[in-house]
């Protein structure tokens, strides 16, 4: 433990109730005997501690209840061996040791609902396939300490978050973020903007979420008008025998077919139909029922894919040999989807 | 209940109650239908950690969820009590016929519970007065204390506000003294002050050892129960709106002093402590090591707000209960009251009249009416239902299919809350003929066993009259609270007959039982509004 001297306030709490600290301890770890005990003082010594102390200095009367707070989230995360001697989700050690500091304010005032927050969306973002829970982390420490250095806004703080993770490759969130962004925009522009990673761009935000709503290959850096013709934005999909390596997409028995069903873009093989979620910043898969469960395609899109690889309706072409003799595809306002027959692969081509 | 030492900070995972989910309308080969799926972003702070209100928390919970959540923690942790008496089936559910007494026991096939800690969890939302008993040591302070940690008062409070019964309590113990001060410098009432005893103001009250209360004290206490004022020399305390905990080591409201028969009358649910099981012993040694003590570390994710409280309340009263169920309760409600002897007057002949009158109850109970005593449910009673025991039954009742999850009251939810809250509103007459008949001698000792039987005798009348389709009290009713304006002399004259006529048939085919009783008088109360009703007509004309 760093030596009480250090933290001190943090050192006489737990003194002052240790026994309930030390029921509190043997509890969880009566369910969860692999809760390591060095490694749990290591981590109230060289996280919560600290944490603890910032949290005094600027709020005396939060110390006690936040330190009560972090030790009981301390040892869920413990419990769940998502913090330990050999964790499962490592990023969130780093949330403590980097994240968690350029919040005191907001920490001080809600330390187990906002830390609690960060954890689990730290866990999603780890164990997501294709997901980046490292850019998410520091994208959130940039706006942190551009922020919230003096602000106790955690609500602002997790709508940002949300915003983030959607760029980090949580594609399935794309509408429920770009919500929050416009939210997010009537409270703070400013942070909305940074959200959306828009560096210097002087457009009226309003307009480029609405370019971002309308547009799933919108990336910050392009501008809407731009390119007009049609490129493969992504390909993704893989055997379910590489899921291990977490490869994005890795989830397909045999070759998938494609279709789009109410907007929604399905992928189906042998025995499964998948809903795929597939944007500019990543893409997810969730399964949606047995195979014989998906539905027939519904798209009145006019784009079409040849058996030569070209992409083609009234508006424009682009011919892509990759593409030639596709197994299927499905076309919607934006996107053309395509598959081979000896491919595990999902072709994006953005229109 | 391998789990019992699961973690003390678990609280157990939502879904509590998981019902079968809706799919979509099945495939031509009723396969696994598609389901297209929406996220909600907020949902990317769910996950291992609950993180409390608001984001994080798990965002489509509602208040029934989280208080399944304190109960399963609660039965899972905090108490060991593998019992599941309250009990739920789908369909078939295997039963075993034990000993020569033939005692069965049932395995439920749908989620159960243990009404030791689902009925003093119901009383905190439903803000009513839950009376513990059982032997010493059972838990009873304990689970009282433990609804008051769940709703949001510390243990350092609660125990300061715990009121101990014992004979020297006064009433100044009780509620508080007048201000030594004020009291010696006053010129009227006015100016003397008041020290309350702070528990008056609390949430959950808990009184602990109530039948140790002397007499006088007790009607102290009463006030603040019934009425939700303490009152001192002129000055009064409006108390606000309390789930009572209440704890007796003698459920007959014997004790040091016995308990007044109007205290006794406003306990709403009677609640048994339960025997500890010994083949538990091994949880309970942990527990011992590992100097836990969960009322110190009940989960924050589990403690309700007072708006939380007041907004599961709400919702509680807004649980349906259907006509034809309500119907049953009126029927089964119906039972008791009658005694045939007790008056002249038709609507005298009730065994509150008999009970006013000072007579001798046994002596006119058993007389010979006519009836068959065995199945005259009314006969097995000495009493029947006041109007505030039928509204304890119908709001638990509610609240037991809102802690299900259910927007209705179902069935099973009646049969399974009555008897907790009748155990001490219906009196046994345990002379009637009823007890006596083969295997019923049982329901003399067991009370909630005794109350369920008699809601299912009821129920299998009810079927055998086939209330749900010939009962003419219901269609009148319907007709007449379809409104009487336009209706002219003539229609209600012919209403009227419909009536009479009824009653002539009755009173020539059946015998008078609680139910016909109820019924007899609701048609002369239909019959009477039209006369009114008929003289208004002519009057206007």
């Amino acid at each position: 433990m760093s030596e009480a001297a250090d933290t001190p306030i943090f050192a006489a709490i737990l003194k002052q109730d240790r026994p309930r600290f030390n029921a509190k301890f043997n509890a969880a770890k009566a369910n969860a005997p692999a809760i390591d005990g060095a490694a749990f003082l290591a981590h109230l010594s060289a996280r919560v501690a600290p944490l603890v102390e910032a949290i005094h200095e600027r709020f005396p009367h939060r110390a006690s209840s936040a330190a009560d707070e972090l030790y009981d989230l301390s040892l869920t995360l413990f419990s769940k061996n998502i913090l330990g001697a050999l964790p499962r989700v490592p990023p969130v050690a780093a949330a403590w040791e980097e994240l968690f500091p350029s919040l005191v304010h907001a920490m001080g005032k809600e330390p187990k609902r906002i830390g609690g927050a960060i954890c689990n969306a730290l866990v999603q973002l780890h164990e997501a396939p294709g997901a980046r829970a490292g850019q998410w982390m520091e994208e959130m420490k940039s706006l942190a300490s551009q922020f919230f250095e003096e602000s106790d806004d955690g609500e602002a703080f997790l709508s940002a978050g949300k915003i983030v993770a959607w760029r980090c490759g949580l594609a399935h969130f794309r509408s429920g973020a770009l919500q929050t962004a416009r939210e997010l925009a009537q409270k703070n522009e400013p942070l909305a903007r940074a959200a959306l990673g828009l560096k210097g761009s002087s457009s009226s935000l309003e307009s480029v979420i609405e370019d971002a709503v309308q547009n799933p290959w919108w990336t910050p850096q392009e501008s809407s008008k731009e390119n007009s013709e049609p490129y493969i934005a992504g390909v993704v999909g893989a055997f379910h025998g590489f899921a291990a390596d977490k490869k994005l997409g890795a989830v397909f028995v045999s070759p998938p077919r494609v279709v789009f069903y109410e907007g929604n873009l399905f992928a189906v093989d042998s025995q499964n139909c998948w809903q795929v979620f597939a944007d500019a910043f990543g893409a997810s898969f969730h399964r949606a029922g047995p195979a014989e469960a998906c539905p027939r395609g519904d798209s009145t899109s006019k784009w079409q894919l040849s058996a030569h690889g070209q992409v083609f309706s009234p508006e424009g072409s682009a011919q892509f040999d990759e593409l030639e003799s596709a197994g299927s595809f499905a076309a919607a306002t934006n996107t053309l989807v395509a598959t081979l027959p000896h491919s595990h692969s999902i072709f994006f081509v953005a229109l | 209940m391998a789990s019992i030492f699961d973690a003390f900070r678990k609280v157990p995972s939502a879904p509590t109650n998981p019902h079968p989910a809706t799919t979509d309308a099945p495939s031509a080969s009723s396969a696994e239908p598609l389901k297209v799926k929406s996220f909600d972003v907020a949902d990317l702070y769910a996950g291992p950690v609950a993180a409390g209100e608001g984001e994080g928390a798990a965002t489509t919970q509602g208040l029934d969820e989280k208080l399944r959540q304190a109960y399963f923690w609660i039965v899972n942790t905090a108490i060991i009590n593998p019992f599941y008496d309250i009990e739920y089936s789908e369909g078939a559910c295997p039963s075993y016929s034990f000993g020569d007494g033939k005692t069965r026991l049932q395995l439920p096939s749908d989620q159960s519970y243990s009404s030791f800690v689902l009925l003093p969890i119901l009383n905190l939302v439903l803000r009513r007065r839950c009376l513990l008993v059982g032997g010493p040591g059972r838990g009873k302070t304990a689970s009282a204390i433990l609804m008051g940690v769940l709703a949001g008062y510390s243990l350092k409070e609660l125990r300061r506000a715990i009121q101990h019964g014992q004979p020297q309590m006064t009433i100044s113990d009780l509620l508080g003294n007048p201000l030594p001060s004020t009291l010696v410098n006053a010129k009227s009432m006015d100016e003397i002050q008041i020290a309350w005893r702070s528990w008056l103001g609390m949430r959950v009250k808990i009184i602990d050892e109530y039948n140790r209360i002397p007499t006088r004290t007790q009607s102290s206490l009463l006030t603040v129960m019934a009425d939700g004022y303490a009152e001192i020399l002129d000055h009064v305390y409006e108390c606000p709106e309390s789930s009572w905990y209440l704890t007796a080591n003698d459920e007959a409201g014997g004790g040091t002093y016995q308990v007044i028969e109007a205290l006794r009358d406003r306990i709403d649910v009677v609640v048994k402590a339960l025997h500890f099981n010994t083949r538990f012993m091994g949880d309970l040694l942990a527990r011992v090591e590992a100097e836990v003590k969960p009322e110190e570390i009940v989960p924050s994710e589990i403690v309700f707000t007072e708006d939380e409280l007041n907004e599961a309340h709400k919702q509680i009263l807004a649980v349906e209960i259907a006509p034809e169920l309500l119907r049953r309760i009126e029927f089964f409600c119906a039972n008791f009251e009658f005694c045939e002897s007790a008056g002249d007057q038709f609507e005298y002949k009730t065994k509150d009249t008999l009970k006013l009158s000072g007579v001798d109850a046994h002596l006119v109970l058993s007389a010979e009416t006519g009836k068959d005593k065995t199945k005259d449910l009314g006969s097995q009673t000495r009493n029947g239902l006041s109007v505030r025991a039928l509204m304890t039954a119908l709001v638990f009742a509610k609240a037991t299919a809102w802690f299900r999850g259910n927007a209705a009251v179902e069935f099973e939810d009646v049969r399974q809350i009555l008897p907790f809250v009748l155990h001490d509103k219906l009196v046994q007459d345990a002379d009637s003929p009823f007890f006596e008949a083969g295997g019923n001698s049982i329901y003399r000792v067991d009370k909630i066993g005794w109350i369920r039987e008699l809601f299912d005798l009821s129920c299998a009348e009810y079927d055998r009259l086939d209330r749900d389709r010939d009962d003419p009290v219901q269609r009148f009713r319907e007709e007449f609270e379809a409104g009487l304006d336009g209706l002219n002399e003539r229609e209600i004259r012919a209403r009227m007959a419909k009536i009479e006529r009824v009653l002539d048939d009755w009173s020539k085919t059946r015998k008078l039982y609680g139910h016909v009783f109820d019924d007899v008088l609701a048609l002369k109360y239909l019959h009477h509004r039209y006369t009114n009703y008929l003289k208004w007509l002519q009057w206007k004309k």
